[in-house]
């Protein structure tokens, strides 16, 4: 429910264990390094690693090669054997060799399409096609156009075969006798064919021949390729070659024991002694995991800040409830995202979200007395509840229309008000006093805004049993001197904090812009409160969107009525289902995240395989 | 026509214009150092990427990449045709008369040159059903008589009949060309007349005209400059059509006027507001750089749905062109600065 607490962890190690060090760091998968050129920031005497990376060279080579032969490496994880760098290149050289390439040689590249041809044209045996002492033959790829054109000549001196086609060329080959050759070609040359040499060799036997052992050296480049690659996170410092970064608190003696039988140096420090923004890693209880996902997308808290996961999930889920309040269709949404969420593991957050306004969506749905659309049947039952002679709440009876509009902003003001004082918690933490005291969102905010919505409650709902409030005597204070403070909240900030008062930009420009800003900040009191309107708007507009549903299943009856029924259910759940959940998010990151947060954090990403 | 369909036609073909190579891209494209980096270039960067699209641009030849590029051609033209609610046989019928006319041509050089076995490689095959001669009769002859005897049933046949007597190396190619164009002009003039409305039809005429008189002064001055001509035997050789020119003027050019008189004339005319640079290159490069000027003033000012897409073919085409010289620049290893001297845009 919190942000996890990191420690700097820094391990160090001789030469000759420094492979094994960084290969097990990888391994443990709990260390989000930092790169050498911050350590060197910490520490002078150190100096990078450089070593040349001779592996990267030997992946694209084998890669090129495996590929021109149509096959895929990369399947095997780790290498059984070890290879020296003499080992690595004669079997490089010995299959460039069998493929008949050499680095200084012609650039053959052979696409997939190739290969098919030669793969169809295998069947006849290419040293068998090379044997022929009378025949030529030539293989390549020729425009489909070009084709064609073949295709008008007449008494043609030689023969063409299809191997293989696509949109553009077919694959063909062509026999023709030693006598004409030379002029068949040029004819075909002239209409475009390009030559793909026909092999000596037989790919098939190369491939299965030294799949295996491609593999494994493979494995063992990437190996090395990978290790090569952590050394930018290195540093050496005399005999010794170090690499630091974060790791959360709880996992640091698993981590410490990663390192088990190897000798290496396990330092521990706190996160700013790294020099270096430490990561954010957030932790919450199964329920509200899901929503970090909404939190990531508009910027992680920073380490020091507070995570605002809970209050979001919560929110989140209320508001999406009132907007979406179905018993049924809620129930839809709550098992179809528990069981793919949290039974079947299904990986992705939105479902776990879906799974818990599904739950809010049914509290809702029973206090509206809505079943898929359906609003009478548990008119009884909220009868016997709540003692009422219709239902708890008539969404569609005209008089409900303006409390249920009162009501969201109601809400919305509640929630406005609560941002403010998230918002002073978090300032109090910074001991940032200038933003706690006199910005639009601490306290001076938190009053202003407190007293309109006093005032709004006095006239809508209390029926002015608080007496006049709206005298000078009220307004002086609760209104006037906020917004003083709002327009000198730069200065003021100033003075709290020891600088010079003087704004920054003098006071000509500052009191021009202040002007404007505080008719912004009027403007958008008003806005962001009635922003919250739309909460009331959905319910109306999801009752009417199932009362469609109902008349059109009056209107077909019997078996079709079942049909539309659920069809009319889906779409509603699945459009307005939506279009709820985006509106949700946007109060949620518009009206609440603009008042109270700032994120920036970085995200802790642990070292993993760099291929 | 409708006014929203004539509109739609006009819009679209407005719009692919829009997508045309741009001056950073020629600057681009004549930096490059192979046929095949150009293909790269316009597959992965140009609105050329759907017809080369599956190509191996690696191994792609340059003969190919330009048949592509040309039946490119072809196809935009027919994807605005597809927005015309009326009938536009004309502007099909100017296409394939086009491709006909060069396809003989082409052939005809072949079998002079005694190189039978290209003959093949010239046929149009993308537009076989449209054109009115049998591919597979053309793609078998082995003489220029066999070539008149596969065109019997052609308009073509009693042109190229004129010319079969006697030894193919004394043949008047000059000639037979010319014959060739000026029923290319004569039959586009007769199909657009019959498929669209008399306004666009002095526009239309206006733009044809142009590019027929252009072509008969570089005519003049070629011959006059490079051939030494006698001055009677060039008036034939030219089409007659006038335009901002009076027949006078022409024969005056033929008459009295030296090559670069001729050059000075064309410049002062009343093409002159259409000569963007005065620098002096070549002069086909004056004349097709007005042709486009003009054609280029049509699509960017015209409404009427006739004009826009008359001048969009002739910009097109003189983007192939460009395209067909900075591939020829590379090949022979011209430098950027000369190659893109010589594109027009």
């Amino acid at each position: 429910m919190s942000i996890q607490k990191m420690k700097f962890v820094k391990t160090s190690t001789s030469r000759e264990n420094l492979d094994e060090m960084l290969l097990r760091a990888l391994d443990s998968k709990l260390l989000d390094p930092i790169s050498a050129d911050d350590m060197l920031r910490q520490d002078e005497e150190g100096r990078t690693i450089s070593e040349d990376n001779v592996y990267s060279d030997y992946i694209n080579n084998f890669k090129n090669m495996a590929h021109g032969i149509g096959l895929e490496i990369g399947r095997k994880k780790t290498s059984e054997n070890a290879y020296s760098l003499e080992e690595i290149e004669a079997f490089s050289k010995e299959l460039a060799n069998k493929l008949e390439l050499s680095s200084c040689g012609e650039d053959v590249v052979l696409t997939s399409d190739d290969q098919k041809a030669l793969d169809a044209l295998s069947e006849c045996g290419f040293e068998a096609l090379h044997d022929c002492r009378y025949i030529n033959f030539g293989l390549g790829r020729l425009p489909l156009e070009s084709y064609k054109k073949v295709e008008l000549l007449r008494d043609r001196k030689f023969d063409l075969c299809i191997l293989h086609s696509n949109a553009q060329y077919h694959w063909v080959v062509y026999a023709t006798s030693n006598t004409f050759f030379a002029e068949v070609r040029k004819l075909l040359l002239s209409l475009y064919l390009e030559e793909i040499r026909i092999p000596n060799i037989d790919v098939k036997k190369v491939k299965a021949d030294c799949e295996e052992k491609l593999e494994d050296i493979y494995a063992f480049c990437l190996k090395n390729d990978n290790i090569y690659r952590l050394y930018d996170y290195c540093i050496q410092k005399g005999d010794e070659y170090l690499i630091g970064g974060f790791v959360p608190e709880a996992k640091v003696s698993e981590y410490e024991k990663v390192f088990n039988g190897l000798d290496v140096k396990f330092e521990v420090d706190e996160p700013e002694e790294a020099g270096v923004k430490c990561p954010t890693l957030l932790k919450n209880n199964w329920f509200f995991k899901p929503f970090e996902m909404f939190v990531e997308m508009y910027s992680l808290p920073d380490y020091k800040d507070f995570d605002p996961t809970i209050f979001l999930g919560i929110t989140y889920c209320l508001i999406f409830g009132i907007m979406f309040g179905d018993l049924g269709q809620g129930a839809v949404l709550a098992i179809g995202g528990f069981v793919l969420y949290d039974v079947l593991h299904y990986k992705n957050k939105l479902i776990g979200i879906v799974g818990r306004v599904g739950v809010f969506s049914m509290i809702f749905g029973f206090l509206y007395g809505s079943v898929f659309g359906n609003e009478e049947v548990l008119t009884p039952v909220h009868q016997a509840l709540f003692g009422t002679e219709g239902k708890l709440v008539e969404v569609m009876d005209a008089e409900w229309t303006t409390r249920l509009l009162i009501g969201a902003v109601l809400i919305g003001m509640v929630l406005t008000l609560i941002s403010m004082l998230i918002n002073m918690y978090k300032n109090i933490r910074r001991k940032d006093l200038g933003q706690l005291l006199f910005s639009t969102n601490g306290v001076a905010g938190f009053i202003f805004y407190s007293y309109v919505v006093a005032v709004i409650l006095n006239m809508l709902v209390l029926n002015n049993s608080l007496g006049n409030i709206m005298s000078l005597p009220f307004i002086l204070p609760l209104v006037v001197v906020p917004f003083i403070c709002f327009f000198f909240e730069e200065p003021l900030g100033h003075l709290l904090s020891g600088k010079n008062l003087k704004p920054e930009e003098g006071w000509g420009a500052f009191i021009m812009q202040q002007i404007f800003e505080m008719i912004v900040v009027a403007l958008e009191y008003v806005a962001n409160t009635l922003s919250y309107l739309r909460i009331g708007g959905f319910i109306l507009s999801h009752a009417g969107l199932m009362l469609v549903v109902t008349v059109l299943m009056g209107m077909v009856g019997g078996a079709g009525s079942i049909i539309v029924m659920i069809f009319g259910n889906i779409l509603v759940m699945g459009l307005e289902g939506l279009i709820v959940g985006i509106q949700s998010l946007r109060l949620e990151y518009y009206e609440m995240f603009s008042r109270y947060y700032d994120g920036g954090g970085r995200k802790y990403e642990v070292l993993t395989s760099l291929e | 026509m409708s006014k929203a369909a004539s509109g739609a036609m006009t819009t679209k073909a407005k719009a692919m214009f829009a997508k045309r190579l741009s001056e950073s891209d020629y600057i681009n494209l004549a930096n490059k150092k192979s046929v095949s980096e150009i293909a790269t270039y316009l597959k992965n960067e140009t609105y050329y990427a759907q017809c080369l699209d599956g190509v191996n641009e690696k191994a792609l030849h340059r003969g190919q990449l330009e048949a592509l590029i040309r039946n490119d051609y072809i196809a935009k033209v027919a994807k605005i045709l597809r927005y015309s609610a009326s009938n536009r046989e004309g502007f099909e019928k100017v296409i394939v008369t086009q491709s006909e006319v060069n396809t003989l041509i082409a052939i005809t050089q072949a079998i002079v040159a005694g190189d039978f076995g290209s003959v093949v490689t010239k046929l149009p095959t993308t537009i076989e059903s449209e054109i009115c001669f049998d591919l597979k009769e053309l793609a078998n002859v082995r003489s220029f008589d066999e070539l008149v005897e596969a065109l019997v049933k052609t308009p073509y046949h009693d042109i190229l009949a004129n010319y079969a007597s006697g030894d193919i190396r004394d043949m008047d190619f000059v000639g037979l060309e010319q014959d060739l164009y000026r029923y290319y002009h004569e039959e586009t003039l007769k199909a657009l007349k019959e498929s669209i409305d008399t306004k666009s039809q002095k526009t239309i005429r206006d733009l044809l005209y142009s590019q027929i008189e252009l072509d008969n002064i570089a005519k003049i001055y070629r011959l006059k400059k490079y051939f030494n001509t006698p001055k009677e035997k060039i008036g034939p050789m030219l089409s007659p059509v006038y335009l901002r020119f009076s027949k006078k003027d022409i024969e005056d050019m033929i008459e009295r006027m030296d090559a670069e008189h001729i050059y000075e004339r064309l410049i002062n005319s009343s093409y002159k507001a259409y000569v963007k640079e005065e620098r002096f290159l070549f002069i086909e490069h004056t004349t097709k750089m007005i042709n486009y000027n003009l054609n280029h003033r049509q699509i960017m000012f015209a409404n009427d749905p006739d004009t826009v897409l008359l001048a969009y073919m002739r910009l097109v085409e003189n983007e192939i062109d460009n395209i067909v010289d900075i591939i020829e620049g590379v090949r022979y290893r011209v430098s950027s600065e000369e190659i893109r001297r010589m594109l027009i845009y």
